[in-house]
């Protein structure tokens, strides 16, 4: 070891005991104590706590609630993907063939990820509100009023209307992650299949596509890690309702713990969210590490 | 590093009517929500009822956005924002820069125990840690503070953060730290004069990406804050609407809306470019 190593090996407590203090009690400690708390009937301050080991774990197997929360977040899943991957390849495809005004599209289309989760949230309520939105307005101006409809207060439509917002807010995000992906792509390969001969989309569904399938699945699983934890859009527009259509884990959970004062039981939810998240980071990881994004 | 994904695309491409049209209805609709929702936060709440979404404002109502910096306390809300991020940010961006060096640089026992700390910290979801934060803060009487939500955002953000600078830390080339060090310097000045300046670039990408983050949080200022006095904007544009749900008193709401919208927008068209490179960045999140 030579004498800057040895000097630099002198920064590593200072520069470290900082950053290890605040994650170790901030995150680490209250992990650990998120797992135990699950173990227990901890039920709010002034109550005796037991331990019941697993007990939590069976409700929640046993809980109806819980089943239908966890089919109504692959519901938000699978709806999402069906609308998110689709539309956020064709606008990266597009911003890629526009010259003159790309840079006024690119504002338009990714202004909204910049507001708040909360604020895209309420903004679309009211897009959405019978009375006075415009959603209903406008199907009513090109004569469809058989379509308009209180969407949020709709069972049948409520989901995929706070995934329709989910998308118009987040979709940036995804054309800017895909893009990136893209511009990895050899332009040559585009370039000679082009002379050759092959269209637009030729070139996109024969040569970008498939070349750009190790970046779509890393981002089909950091969109199933996220779908897993959805909560601030639903919390605000609908809350879980109507009827219970839109409760994902995520709100039932923080239903649980924060209404119910049921903390151990929220935590027990939490830890088998963890869980999912963690098997599926795993595997994804696997896919990142034969296919990392830059750096 | 890509630098920018949209810009720096140089490509010969064909042209298609259905790309402007695509893009143009998409940008349309947007540019449409947003003469909405200004010319609705203009109107009074019984003519919001009444009139179509998009009929002018009879007579514009400027007092809305009195009232809603007053009695909304949007001013209140814009600045706890305001405060939290841009603390949170210098904060997680110091302490990353501090221990991306080391654990780039720096052999010692444990590192890669540490370092394997520090990546399980960025897969565990916030719900898994929001019932015992919140009885942490609440024995430290830090609930209901600007503080509390401080410390939480510096802890939740440092993985990713430390995550993206020890990548950068990775590619700077060593001699310039050797040569630094045989003009006489000592570690920790090479850290601050010689390896901290090259980091700019990687610490604007984690500074956008932080910025977006804890400007844009929820569940933690929904649950560790309760006072009205110290809401961000997520939070306090929340229960504005939880309000006016009850007292149908839209006009505020739409106010405050603007209020919080503008701002944003008008730095995000002036910062557009950093902005897809450090979500680009920011991707490594996993």
């Amino acid at each position: 070891m030579n004498n800057v190593d040895r000097q630099r090996r002198r920064l590593a407590l200072p520069f470290l005991a900082l950053p290890c203090v605040l994650l170790g009690a901030l995150f680490v400690f209250p992990f650990v104590q998120s797992i135990s708390m699950s173990m227990t009937d901890w039920f709010g301050t002034f109550q005796t706590t037991n331990w019941v080991g697993l007990q939590n774990y069976r409700d929640l197997i046993a809980d109806d609630l819980f089943r239908s929360a966890v089919l109504n977040t692959l519901l938000y899943f699978g709806l999402s993907l069906v609308v998110l991957f689709p539309m956020a390849l064709f606008i990266a495809w597009a911003l890629l063939r526009t010259k003159r005004s790309r840079s006024f599209f690119q504002l338009a289309i990714f202004a909204p990820a910049v507001l708040s989760v909360s604020v895209a949230g309420v903004l679309w309520k009211f897009i959405y509100n019978p009375n006075f939105g415009i959603i209903n307005t406008v199907l009513e101006a090109v004569g469809l009023e058989a379509l308009t409809r209180p969407w949020l207060g709709d069972p049948s439509t409520a989901m995929l209307g706070i995934v329709i917002a989910v998308i118009w807010h987040g979709i940036a995000t995804w054309i800017i992650l895909i893009l990136a992906g893209m511009d990895r792509i050899p332009t040559e390969l585009n370039e000679a299949a082009s002379l050759d001969g092959a269209s637009n989309w030729q070139v996109y569904t024969r040569v970008t596509l498939p070349l750009l399938w190790p970046v779509l699945s890393t981002l089909l699983v950091l969109w199933f890690i996220q779908s897993m934890q959805t909560f601030a859009f639903i919390y605000v527009m609908t809350n879980g309702g109507p009827y219970g259509s839109t409760e994902v884990m995520a709100t039932y959970m923080y239903r649980m713990a924060f209404e119910g004062r049921m903390f151990a039981y929220g935590s027990a939810m939490a830890i088998v969210m963890t869980i999912i998240v963690l098997v599926i980071s795993l595997i994804g990881s696997r896919m990142l590490r034969s296919d990392r994004f830059d750096s | 590093m890509t630098v920018s994904p949209l810009h720096g695309m140089t490509r010969n491409v064909r042209r298609h009517p259905l790309v402007f049209l695509a893009l143009s209805t998409h940008a349309l609709f947007n540019v449409l929500c947003l003469i909405w929702l200004l010319s609705t936060s203009l109107k009074g709440s019984a003519e919001i009822m009444a009139t179509s979404p998009w009929a002018p404002p009879e007579t514009p109502l400027w007092q809305n956005y009195a009232d809603a910096w007053s009695i909304g306390q949007m001013g209140t809300y814009l600045l706890n924002s305001v405060v939290v991020t841009t603390i949170s940010t210098a904060a997680v961006l110091i302490l990353g820069s501090l221990s991306g060096y080391v654990f780039a640089r720096v052999a010692f026992p444990g590192r890669n125990l540490l370092k394997a700390v520090f990546m399980a910290a960025m897969m565990i979801p916030p719900f898994a840690l929001v019932v015992p934060l919140f009885d942490a803060l609440s024995w430290a009487s830090l609930l209901n503070t600007r503080t509390g939500l401080i410390l939480v955002y510096v802890a939740m953000q440092l993985p990713l953060t430390t995550f993206i600078l020890t990548s950068f830390h990775q590619t700077l080339p060593l001699e310039l730290e050797e040569s630094a060090a045989i003009e006489g310097a000592s570690a920790s000045q090479t850290f601050r004069r010689i390896v901290l300046p090259l980091t700019g670039p990687a610490l604007t990408a984690c500074g956008v990406v932080n910025v977006l983050h804890i400007w844009n949080e929820f569940i933690y200022a929904l649950t560790f804050v309760q006072d009205d006095s110290v809401y961000t904007l997520a939070v306090g544009i929340f229960r504005l609407n939880q309000l006016a749900d009850y007292s149908s008193n839209w006009a505020i709401l739409f106010a405050g809306m603007v209020i919080s919208v503008l701002p944003v927008l008008i730095v995000f068209a002036f910062f557009q470019r950093k902005f897809s490179s450090g979500i680009a960045q920011g991707a490594l999140k996993f």
